[in-house]
């Protein structure tokens, strides 16, 4: 299995999870055609180098082979599920949420579960309303959960890598326009736990995550100011000492995130920040996110729907008055 | 007497001894419930203790049991401290689950989880089975109300594909909440769906503690010998309402105690002297009720804030 620097974040995530089977033989590789290499050839040839016992397919019943995956767990391997699009957590939802996140905390501490769910969000596609969502806040409201959104390949391998070397079950929500790039960024030799700034700026802090991360470095260059830009890496928990401290020293903020602005991830970082650093901000916190509408599937539509960079530099703008 | 004969009365006295333990404890935890010394949503198994006495006595130390709903009794047969149970029922920091689980998510080394989602540890059950050693044997129990979930169906199927060494454990009390088996299903027994899923499947009187363990017993060895899955549906009686509290009524016959006492009784055993053992067990559970409440020391929110995760970041 070829690695290199050149890898896209598909191969880079391939990569780290084939040299985490070789190096641990408990990692075992759960989900629907995943001994088919997958739709998105994540796991392409690892059945060949690892077996069927190690790289399991599954029928197409996500609650099932989620809720097997925490067995595996409590009986001490460490299960990679792959779900294929996060749209499909809702069919596993009781496995995730009450089993998955809560068993460390209900058994007081007896259990954990090293769960890892690699899956795949957002828009773009023209796929509707059931292949193109983003449950960011969903999943980041469930205590218990750790929730990962690298935005490259070098930080996808390290959110594979630290995923499965955690306690805990760990979701990788992972942009599926993400999954050919090859962009790279300073920094991706980081932390995949901590919230990196990935531009520094005076004017404004705007903080994102996945391939949003790319989008607003673009846009904040075309936007005529100085603007820091914070990728958060991680949604769950949320890590707000970050944003706090780039806050009190830009006083403005402005959260861009690929979801519904209903009950988003997004306002709970608002929250968050008019806690702990009201008294700096100088405007009120902005958010950017897609409408509290289902994803529709013609293209104007769609496209209407998401966030672009010209949404991001208009934002901007209007936060800076 | 012949020797046999002995031994055999001697093997029913002791899991007639058991059944009277879990039937004890359950007794006084209804009766702390009615008090308002325990607090909680509390499903008790009372009518079960066959199940849970006949299926953990043909258990290796290895094996492991996933619970449901009503777990007490499998928990106390598996020989987890009854005092810890009462403690975590009780609110305890000294609980099996240090006061974070509950009654319907006791959690613990061989029966590994309860509850309180039907159906909820069916497919969990499997991925346990699925990395278990060879030989060894993971026990799924479910009532009949969870043979109306997807959980089930996809469970069963999953097991049988992955040819995982799970013994699904239906225990039917022929309700699910308050309303009868009929109200949910146009499908008889559950023991039907092993046909559907080529999965080895037997029904027992599960209110007679030897029929139970001979099912267990000839359906773990096929289960160890790697056969797969197999599906045995034991019919009880709901001894109790669905939670303790309920207005609505519930069975009165089919106590397996009492199949049990008769059968002893036969053997030769003085049914004063049944009815002594009853009363003793019953004062001893209540003594521990009692005790746990005096001493056990309440659950904190101050204490370990950070049991949400195993690592906090």
């Amino acid at each position: 299995m070829s690695t290199g620097a050149g890898d896209n974040l598909v191969q880079a995530a391939r990569n780290a999870l084939n040299a985490a089977m070789v190096a641990d033989e408990r990692v075992i590789v759960v989900g629907e055609d995943v001994a088919e290499g997958g739709p998105f050839a994540l796991t392409k040839g690892l059945v060949e180098r690892h077996g069927a016992a190690r790289v399991r397919n599954t029928p197409i019943s996500e609650g099932a082979f989620m809720g097997a995956g925490v067995g595996m767990a409590l009986a001490g391997a460490r299960p990679f599920v792959d779900i294929m699009f996060n749209d499909f957590i809702t069919a596993a939802s009781d496995q995730l949420f009450n089993n998955a996140a809560k068993i460390h905390f209900m058994s007081g501490g007896r259990y954990s579960v090293p769960l890892t769910v690699w899956t795949l969000a957002g828009a773009g596609t023209r796929w509707g309303a059931h292949h193109s969502q983003h449950l960011d806040g969903w999943l980041a409201q469930v205590p218990g959960l750790k929730v990962l959104a690298p935005c490259t390949p070098a930080m996808a391998s390290a959110s594979v890598r630290a995923a499965l070397e955690d306690p805990d079950p760990v979701v990788l929500l992972v942009d599926r326009e993400l999954l050919y790039s090859r962009q790279g960024l300073a920094g991706d030799n980081g932390d995949p736990w901590s919230p990196r700034i990935v531009a520094g700026g005076s004017d404004l802090t705007l903080a994102t995550s996945g391939r949003l991360v790319h989008t607003a470095l673009a846009a904040s260059a075309q936007s005529g100011f100085s603007v820091e830009v914070i990728d958060l890496q991680r949604l769950a928990p949320l890590a707000i000492e970050a944003i706090v401290t780039s806050v009190e020293k830009t006083n403005r903020l402005l959260i861009v995130h690929d979801e519904a602005s209903s009950g988003s991830f997004a306002s709970a970082v608002a929250a968050a920040v008019y806690e702990r650093a009201f008294w700096a901000l100088d405007a009120p916190v902005g958010r950017l996110t897609a409408p509290a509408t289902p994803v529709p599937a013609a293209a104007r539509l769609e496209d209407a729907y998401m966030v672009d960079a010209a949404k991001v530099t208009a934002a901007i703008r209007a936060l800076m008055g | 007497m012949s020797d046999s004969t002995t031994q055999r009365r001697e093997v029913l006295e002791r899991h007639h001894g058991e059944m009277l333990r879990l039937r004890a404890f359950e007794e006084a935890v209804a009766e702390g419930h009615r008090a308002k010394r325990i607090e909680g949503l509390l499903h008790l198994s009372i009518g079960a203790e066959a199940v849970a006495v006949g299926v953990m006595s043909c258990l290796a130390p290895d094996d492991r049991v996933y619970s449901a709903h009503r777990p007490h009794g499998h928990f106390l047969a598996a020989g987890n401290d009854p005092r810890a149970v009462m403690a975590e029922l009780a609110g305890r920091e000294s609980g099996l689950c240090r006061g974070r689980g509950g009654t319907m998510h006791l959690m613990s080394e061989q029966v590994v989880m309860a509850t309180g989602i039907v159906g909820g540890t069916l497919p969990v059950a499997v991925g346990h089975a699925a990395v278990a050693a060879p030989g060894s044997a993971v026990v799924a129990f479910f009532g009949d109300g969870a043979a109306q979930t997807g959980a089930f169906h996809e469970s069963m199927n999953l097991a049988a594909l992955w040819k995982t060494p799970v013994l699904f454990v239906c225990e039917n009390n022929g309700w699910a909440e308050f309303s009868s088996r009929a109200e949910h299903t146009t499908v008889g027994n559950v023991v039907r769906y092993g046909d559907l899923y080529g999965i080895p499947a037997r029904e027992v009187d599960g209110t007679d503690v030897d029929l139970v363990i001979a099912a267990v017993q000839e359906l773990l060895a096929l289960v160890r010998a790697g056969g797969g899955p197999c599906l045995l549906e034991c019919h009880i009686a709901r001894l109790r309402p669905h939670y303790e509290g309920d207005w609505r009524e519930h069975s009165a016959d089919g106590d397996p105690l009492n199949v049990t006492e008769e059968r002893l009784i036969a053997a030769g055993i003085d049914p004063v002297a049944l009815a002594a053992r009853r009363d003793a067990e019953l004062q001893q559970a209540l003594a521990l009720l009692e005790s746990v409440l005096a001493d056990e020391p309440v659950a904190n929110p101050a204490d370990d804030p950070s049991l949400v995760f195993a690592r906090t970041p």
